[in-house]
């Protein structure tokens, strides 16, 4: 099982990336979960159709209850992808980081990963590692690999470096490391360029190139991921060159 | 005073028992370790003035981190790993066990990497117990002790010494000082039993190794009970669940342990009992001790005896008629339907006036309010009818 945590800035593409990155590893025949870590609970919304779950935190706070089964809280999507979203708390009010960590727990006592047996497990963590909360996908026994989601842009790279050094910092605990940057690009001038030298300068590889494209907004649109939408598309090849890496490199 | 309405939960009246914290710290105090609470200072003053009372008299590595908000909301765990490395190096202990309190559970403190890097800086075993401050006392223990029997017990057995026992969950908050322990040592070995451990009072790390060579686990709290499940599965060890209290009782569960040493089969000894709703006589407490002293009762004193546990313990430690009940109201509806109550002295107060009473005072939950009052019913005959009190 490879469990992998997509990080980024806020706003990068990071559920695009993530769920056409499970949508990929499935249709090449992988079984997949993927966790959204976010309150705004839509990392899996275009593996769905368009029609989001419940988010973990939404059912304990609407049940006063905590979930007994993996299904009260899952939905399955495309290529039998298992969806689950953390959400957070009242806006405003609550701990969205404790949140994360709270659901993890829970998932673990319901023991999801023994009973669904997936061959990946994709966090969709929102933006930074700004507190414990948002660590909790690459402590150990979740995530051993982290993704880096940015553009050329002069913020993206920002966040990008803060999440490198992040990582690194937790270098003693037994942490995930970091296993390369995918570059979504969003035609800024010299992006590649820019997004390559940030990549030198912390030895840190660009795993993914993924092109501006209207497909991906035209199939998003329709509750889609390009995968589903035409595996064919240029973009959609990105993805799953990606995903077969990584199957390739579980497997080696 | 007016009193918030809250939830059934609030107890107005009676006391509550002890946390998952405390009994860590009471499951680890004399066996060389270091015990660090990560909490704020002067929550360590319920353990040490209320919860322990070896505190005093015996020497222990007990400690909190008087954790500062600053500390927490700024994520300092260098200080706190810096803290309890340069304490570590200078009293070498034999081990580190950390425990999460409320305030670093709440912000996602991850104790297991703390522990990881305290142990890569000392070279001393170092592990962090899964507590929250929020659960029973009795969760605490069992956890630590499961820790340390996966750290410190050997892989096998070297041989099984024939005859031979250890006694599993005593810890003073159950079983005080006052030698409750020493008496059930002292009743096994008369049995011509070999204790070769007792997890974990009056023995150090070193003699607790020896228990994987065990016929047999007598487990006499719900403490015990998740070490003797991991030594059943991991060395075949099986398990026995009672005290033994009073003559009658103590004697059926000598033939119980002889049995199990045979059988193999584990045993729920103190629950296997006749118990039903309309019973005589409610005990409440820690169910293993309950249990016991509900077939002592029935046995010598001729009443029919039905548990109530308010620890949340092993549902397999109560059978049908028992129920597990921890809400205050809920308890006193409980005491009004029995002729006889059986409780620690912190109960009374909602006991019904006119009803009869016996008192037994429970550290983990009156703390040292009743120390001097404690009984030691290990093996012994009971005029039971002199301990009977009238509300």
């Amino acid at each position: 099982m490879q469990k992998i945590a997509i990080y980024g800035k806020g706003g990068i593409g990071k559920s695009t990336v993530t769920s056409n990155l499970a949508a990929a590893l499935a249709t090449l025949g992988k079984r997949v979960i993927q966790i959204g870590c976010d309150p705004k609970a839509d990392s899996t919304v275009n593996l769905l159709g368009g029609e989001p779950l419940t988010p973990v935190m939404n059912f304990i706070r609407d049940f006063d209850r905590e979930p007994e089964t993996i299904g009260e809280i899952s939905k399955v999507g495309f290529g039998n992808i298992l969806c689950i979203e953390t959400g957070g708390p009242t806006p405003g009010l609550g701990c969205a980081g404790r949140g994360i960590i709270t659901t993890f727990s829970l998932l673990e006592e319901l023991e999801l990963f023994e009973t669904y047996q997936p061959d990946f497990v994709l966090y969709d963590v929102l933006g930074d590692v700004v507190c414990g909360g948002f660590a909790a996908p690459i402590r150990e026994g979740y995530a051993e690999k982290v993704l880096i989601v940015t553009s050329g842009e002069k913020m993206a790279l920002y966040a990008a470096n803060n999440i490198n050094n992040a990582v690194k910092n937790f270098a003693d605990r037994n942490y995930a490391a970091v296993r390369g940057i995918v570059m979504n690009r969003r035609a800024v001038e010299n992006e590649e360029e820019k997004v390559r030298k940030f990549a030198d300068d912390n030895n840190l590889e660009i795993v993914a190139d993924i092109p501006r494209s209207n497909d991906i907004i035209h199939y998003e649109d329709m509750g889609k991921t390009v995968i589903e939408g035409n595996k064919d598309l240029p973009v959609s090849q990105k993805f799953l060159a990606l995903a077969q890496m990584l199957i390739d490199e579980g497997e080696s | 005073m007016r009193k918030l309405f809250m939830n059934n939960n609030y107890a107005k009246i009676i006391s509550c028992y002890a946390a998952d914290t405390a009994g860590v710290c009471s499951a680890l105090f004399e066996l060389g370790g270091m015990t660090i609470v990560h909490d704020a200072s002067g929550c360590n003053s319920t353990y040490a003035t209320h919860d322990e009372p070896r505190w005093f008299n015996a020497e222990s590595m007990v400690y909190i981190s008087a954790l500062t908000e600053l500390d927490m909301v700024c994520g300092n765990d260098d200080k706190f790993i810096d803290d309890v490395v340069r304490s570590a190096v200078t009293l070498q202990p034999e081990f580190i066990a950390l425990c999460n309190s409320p305030i670093p559970l709440m912000v996602g403190t991850d104790m297991r990497a703390v522990a990881c890097s305290i142990e890569a800086q000392t070279n001393i075993p170092c592990f962090a117990v899964p507590t929250s401050g929020m659960e029973h006392y009795h969760v605490g223990a069992a956890k630590a002790w499961e820790l340390l029997a996966e750290r410190f017990l050997p892989e096998k057995a070297e041989k099984i010494i024939p005859q031979s026992v250890n006694i599993l969950g005593a810890t003073p908050l159950d079983f005080s000082i006052n030698g409750n322990v020493e008496s059930i040592v002292e009743f096994l070995k008369k049995s011509d039993y070999k204790v070769l451990a007792s997890w974990a009072m009056n023995n150090t790390l070193e003699e607790l190794s020896n228990s994987v060579n065990a016929e047999v686990n007598l487990v006499i709290a719900n403490s015990g009970l998740p070490l003797a499940q991991y030594m059943y599965k991991k060395y075949n060890i099986p398990f026995v669940c009672g005290v033994p209290v009073g003559k009658s009782a103590a004697n059926d569960l000598l033939e119980e342990l002889a049995h199990v040493r045979q059988s193999k089969v584990n045993s729920y000894w103190s629950a296997c009992r006749e118990s039903c709703e309309n019973a005589q006589c409610v005990i409440i407490g820690e169910s293993v001790y309950s249990g016991t002293l509900a077939k002592a009762l029935e046995s010598e004193l001729g009443v029919s005896c039905r548990i109530i546990d308010p620890l949340a313990g092993d549902k397999k430690l109560l059978t049908c008629g028992d129920k597990a009940v921890g809400q205050e109201k809920l308890i006193a509806g409980e005491f009004a339907q029995a002729d006889l109550i059986v409780c620690d002295n912190m109960y009374l107060p909602i006991v019904p006036p006119g009803k009869k009473y016996i008192a037994l005072p429970h550290e983990a939950f009156s703390g040292r309010c009743y120390h001097k009052a404690r009984l030691n019913l290990i093996d012994k005959y009971i005029d039971w009818k002199s301990l009977i009190c009238r509300k």
